[in-house]
This record gives C-alpha cells, structure tokens and sequence, in this order.
C-alpha cells in the first residue's frame, strides 16, 4: 500500500519533484513512466526511505520511511538503480549477508535464500562470485536480495535497464509474478514494458504527474486513437504547387483531427489523431476524402504510439511549466 | 494473431518485440530449461500464461506483433536459465504477515506515524555481526592489508632488531614508540576504504535503505577494522618472547605498552573510519586522517620542544601519542582511559551523523 500526497522535492532551485499524488492498492503493478531526469529516482529514493522530501507525504503501510523509521523500512524491499553489490562476495554469502542485516530470524535464512533464489533463476550461480556474473545474473542477485525478508511493497528503480530482450522479458514475467500478491512500483522509461508490466501507469515529466491509468486509458484519453495513412502519391504529386493544400482539404474535411505529416516522398505518410478515428466508418470516410482529394491510400492502420509521441502529446496538453 | 496486421510506425513493433517473449519464453523454453519437468508443470504454466494475457489487457495487440519463433531461439542460445511457472508463482512462505493485514484505511493513510530523525533506532547485534563479518572477510581479501601487513612487520622488525643492537636493553620502549607512529601510518590505509568506497560504488544507498540503524552499519565496520588491525599486530608478540630468550624484561611495562597499543588503534580507527564517513574519496579520507593522526603525533613533539609552560601542558594533555608515552614505561592512567574511550565514542558518533547526512544530500 503507497500512498503518495502533495511530495514535493527541491534541490536547490531544481524541483525535483513537483506536488505528486497517486496511491497503489496492493497486489498492483504501478510503473513509474518519464524520461531520463522526471523525478522517478527521486520519487522512489524518496519512498524507499533514502531521502526526504521537501515537503507532502510518501507514506507505505501507514508509515513514512524517508523519516527513519527502522520499522517502515522492514516492510519495503527497494532495488536502486544501480543494483550496487559486493562484487567480492559469493551469491550465497551476498543473500546470507542481506538476510541478516534485514533480521530475518536466523531459522528462516537458508529457507528465505532458497525461495528467492528459485524465483529468481539463480540457484545455479549460488556457488559463484558475484563480480564474474553476467549482468543479468547480477541483476536475479540483486533482485533476489530484495525479496529475502518478505516485503509486501517493492520499489524497483529500472531493474531492467542494461539487460538485453531476453533477459528484460524475463525480469518483467519476474514482476508481474511478484505484483500479485504484493504491491509493486517499478520505474522505466520503455512504454512497452509499462504496457508488458503494470495494471496502471503513472507518467512524470519535470516532476510531475502528467498521466495516471492503465497504459490503454491514457492512450485513450491524450491521443483519441491515432492512424497512420500512407497513400501512393508524393506530397508534390498531390499539392499541385505546393502540399499545403492539399494538408489543409484534409484538415478541412476532419476539423477536430490532429493531422501529421510524416515522410513527404516518394510516397506521403500522415499521422492522423482523433476520437474514434479507429472505426471502420471513420477509415471508410477517410479514405473517400482521401480519394476525392487525389490520393490513392495504399495503408490505413490504427497505431500504437510510441512513448515519444505519446509524451510529447501529454505534455502539450499539460502545459509546459 | 488477429488484430495483428499492417502497423506502419517501426517503433511500437520493435518496442513489442521483448513483450512478446515474455509471454512465449515459458511455455517455449520449457523443454531447454528442464526437459524432465512433469505434465502439471507445463499445465501450470499454461495456466499462468492464460493470466498474464488476462491481466495484460491493453497490450494484447502489441503482443502479437513478433514472431513467437524468435523467442524460441532466443532462449536456446541465451545463457540464464529462463523463468518457468514456479518462478512466476508468488511462493513465498507466510505470505499473510507480509502482506498488508494491517488495514490501511484512510485514516492511517492521511495521518502517519513520524517518527523524526534522530530519534530511537535499535542496535540489533545481529546486524552489526553481520555488517562486521562482511568487513573483516574483505579485509582478509584485500590485497591491500597484506602489503599493509608485511610493510608493518617488516619495518617494525626492523627496527626492533637495531633498537636491541643500539641500546643493548631488553625494553620494548623504543619498539612500541616506533609502532606508534606506524599506525599513524597503517590505519588511514586501512579504515579509508570502510564508507568511502560504498558510497563510491553505490552500496551505501542499498545499506542506508536496509531495516538498520546507522549506528549498527559504523559499529560493525568500526569492530571489523579495530580487529584486522589487532590481528595484523598480533605477530609482534614474538618480540617480548625473543627479549625473554636474551634478557630479563621487566613484564609491567610490556603489558601496559601492549595495552596502550590496542587503546591507541582503537582511537585511531574511530578516527579513520570517520574520514571515510566524510568523503567519498577513499584517497582523501586516507589523507585527512593520515593527516589528524599526524597532528596529534606533531602535537607531542611540539609540546617537548615548547618545555615547561601552559601551553606546553595543554598540548601533552591533547596529544594521544605523549599519553601512550605513559604506558609504554608501565603507568595505566584513569585519565588516559577516559581520554582514549571518550575521543573514541566521539568519532563514532561523528561517524553515525555523517553516515546520516548521506541519506539526505
């Protein structure tokens, strides 16, 4: 259970974080969405008790680790962005290691150890140490180290950045396993794995929340349902003098859409944003349009944004601070 | 494999690559992973795969925009071993303590427990046991305490051998004044490493945000250094048995002095594991407390050469090195405990606010 109110976090001049608010109920998977440099760290350094905030609440399980509660602390398994570890030590000593500064009782360590190297993948490599693992065994490792005192909250900073695709998709199958019965807040800046992972998405930009629901949700709301339109014709071919004209016959026959033009030649590709826009009626009228006005469409398919253009939409909505 | 048809924007499709052997890895890297596996393995795996695709809901289209072969011999060839059903179910044991049965109501939720800095952290001896253990193992690793080690052994050998030659007494006086100053020496490069390097590497952060107290983090590192160091001295015990060999020694002085010694680390270390606390260079904390266990060498000296005189007085009372003076001709003063255990819980607790302090920044 997070609960996040009103945190704000200023270094300096530089607001790091910026009046953010949103809670996670448990057994939810939240990602923490933004560019490099939006506040997630800090959010999450904030969280997982390592800072303080300027001012506001980040508040688990009823208790604000970021004020030195030892007992708050207990409850969260935290996985900083860089999974920094004692590359000296062997895995097993590592684990064994974290479990006795976490006063897990000293009965259930060789169990606890066990169990989370087995969700992790990495009772092979329990014998070795850890400086000669691959990076993604080292990534299990610190992963796993987390789980060893059974925390109900986890706050993960990027756990898949650096991995290649295999072992990204594994880590995230590792999350979405982890979230059922736990609240999970995991950070990144892939809008695919936020897709992959969470239930909901929270989007941050200068520090701020600028979106927050399921990743379908937020598409929804910010683009209306986007297409893109290729057609046989070059922008010249078309615009008789020049391609204005014919951008703006477009525009003119759907006023409330949000038209793009992408590539002008050798064939013209357009984005195309509106509510609906996805409806066969609408592609039907579309491609009349498109026809009436000379064009040949050769493709006319809804699409998934990209996490740039998505941003880039949001943040136009929101008003850039 | 219906609503996948033409996606013109490359992006979306390559992003969803990754996701789509999310959700194909288990069920293909089955056999790879563990061919023996039993059949309710596989359904069970089957079964998680059915949930994923229900929990994931709006990513569905971007899924099914790879090759599901890919995935196939991405896990062949790739080296961890791939997640399989078991990994994906939440297995840990007493899953109800950890897993908010406190009711966060609202109320809670809006109005927290604060519980402000600085205020009351239990030491839990297990952690510190466990943070020591870590310490001195490494310290056992580190190339550097061996060069450390013999330059100490050597050098100190050394200069008991002449001193025996040269004074013709069977007195470690000399001897123990000339380790003294080695510790000036050997304890900056010792202790600098303690914090300095974590904070360097980023495991500090992970240490600071472990259910721990601060003081449990200084008071293990602080033992494990205070005992390499006594380990790395304890050869020179050899030195009283060869003067028993050759001469009569007097035992008092040699007790004492071997007790000044062991105080006189203790301080020392306190005070290099503090340097370190201080920076996250481990060459600038090995140089600020070379350069304050010097001083207090210096301050010694200065107060000989000042003679008689208050500030003199002042001088010897501050020096750690002219109170060590008294214990290696066999004089255990309160005074001189209460300075060494006093000074030695300050930079302790100097340390634990340091440590503090890097949690803020």
């Amino acid at each position: 259970m997070i609960v996040v109110k009103n945190l704000v976090k200023r270094y300096g001049h530089h607001l790091a974080v910026d009046r953010v608010s949103f809670s996670a109920a448990p057994g939810q998977v939240v990602g923490l969405l933004g560019p490099n440099g939006a506040g997630k760290s800090t959010l999450m350094r904030i969280l997982a008790g390592y800072m303080t905030p300027t001012s506001g609440h980040a508040i688990i399980k009823g208790e604000e680790p970021a004020y030195l509660s030892v007992a708050a602390r207990s409850r969260i398994g935290y996985l900083p962005e860089r999974a920094a570890l004692y590359w000296e030590m062997r895995v097993d000593e590592y684990l064994r290691y974290r479990a006795r500064v976490k006063s897990v009782p000293s009965k259930k360590i060789p169990r606890r150890i066990e169990q989370a190297a087995e969700i992790c993948g990495i009772t092979a490599v329990r014998k070795r140490i850890i400086g000669q693992l691959s990076k993604g065994y080292r990534q299990r490792v610190a992963l796993a180290a987390v789980l060893l005192h059974n925390p109900g909250v986890l706050i993960l900073d990027e756990p898949t950045s650096g991995l290649d695709p295999l072992q990204m998709s594994e880590i995230r199958g590792l999350i979405r396993g982890l979230g059922t019965h736990r609240t999970v807040l995991f950070s990144t800046h892939l809008l695919a794995e936020a897709q992959a992972v969470c239930e909901r998405v929270v989007m941050l930009r200068h520090g701020r929340v600028i979106a927050d629901g399921t990743p379908a949700e937020i598409r929804r709301d910010t683009f209306g349902d986007v297409i893109h339109i290729e057609v046989a014709q070059s922008l010249t071919e078309l615009g008789q003098s020049n391609g204005a004209d014919f951008m703006a016959r477009l525009q003119q026959a759907f006023p409330e859409a949000q038209v793009r033009l992408d590539v002008a030649a050798p064939r013209l590709r357009l984005t195309l944003a509106q509510q609906g826009a996805t409806e066969p009626a609408f592609r039907i009228a579309l491609a009349q349009a498109l026809h009436e006005n000379g064009a040949t469409p050769i493709e006319i398919a809804s699409a998934v944004p990209t996490l740039e253009s998505l941003f880039t939409r949001v943040m136009e909505s929101a008003g850039d601070p | 494999m219906s609503k996948k048809k033409k996606t013109p924007d490359p992006v979306p499709a390559l992003a969803a690559a990754p996701t789509a052997s999310a959700e194909e890895a288990p069920r293909e890297a089955e056999p790879v992973a563990d061919a023996a596996a039993p059949t309710e393995e596989s359904d069970a795996t089957q079964r998680t795969i059915e949930a994923v695709d229900g929990a994931a809901g709006g990513a569905a289209p971007a899924r099914e925009l790879a090759p599901p072969v890919a995935a196939a011999d991405e896990v062949a060839t790739a080296e961890p071993p791939a997640i399989t059903a078991a990994h994906l179910r939440p297995p840990m044991e007493d899953e109800a303590d950890a897993d908010g049965s406190d009711d966060p109501t609202a109320a809670a939720a809006i109005e927290p427990r604060r519980i402000i800095r600085g205020g009351y952290r239990p030491v839990f001896l297990g952690q510190v046991w466990a943070v020591f253990r870590r310490e001195l193992t490494l310290y056992f690793l580190s190339p550097m305490s061996y060069l450390v080690w013999t330059v100490v052994l050597v050098a100190s050998g050394y200069l008991f051998v002449t001193s025996l030659s040269d004074g013709g007494q069977a007195s470690l006086v000399r001897t123990f004044s000339q380790m003294g100053f080695f510790l000036v020496v050997a304890v900056p490069l010792l202790t600098m490493r303690l914090v300095a390097e974590e904070l360097r590497q980023g495991t500090l952060e992970i240490v600071l945000c472990e259910p721990m107290g601060e003081s449990a983090v200084v008071l293990g590192k602080f033992l494990a250094a205070y005992c390499f160091l006594l380990v790395l001295l304890s050869p020179t015990l050899a030195y009283p048995f060869a003067l028993q060999r050759i001469g009569d020694p007097d035992p008092g002085p040699i007790y004492a002095g071997y007790l000044g010694l062991c105080l006189l680390s203790m301080l020392f270390v306190a005070i290099g594991l503090w340097t370190s606390t201080a920076t996250s260079n481990q060459i600038a904390a090995g140089t600020l407390s070379f350069a304050l266990l010097f001083v207090f060498w210096l301050l010694g000296r200065a107060a000989d050469s000042l003679g008689e005189g208050l500030t003199s007085e002042v001088l010897l009372y501050l020096s750690a090195f002219t109170r060590f003076d008294a214990f290696r001709r066999g004089m255990i003063d309160t005074r001189t405990l209460a300075y060494i255990f006093s000074l030695t819980a300050f930079y302790l607790f100097l340390s634990v606010r340091f440590l503090g302090l890097r949690r803020l920044r």
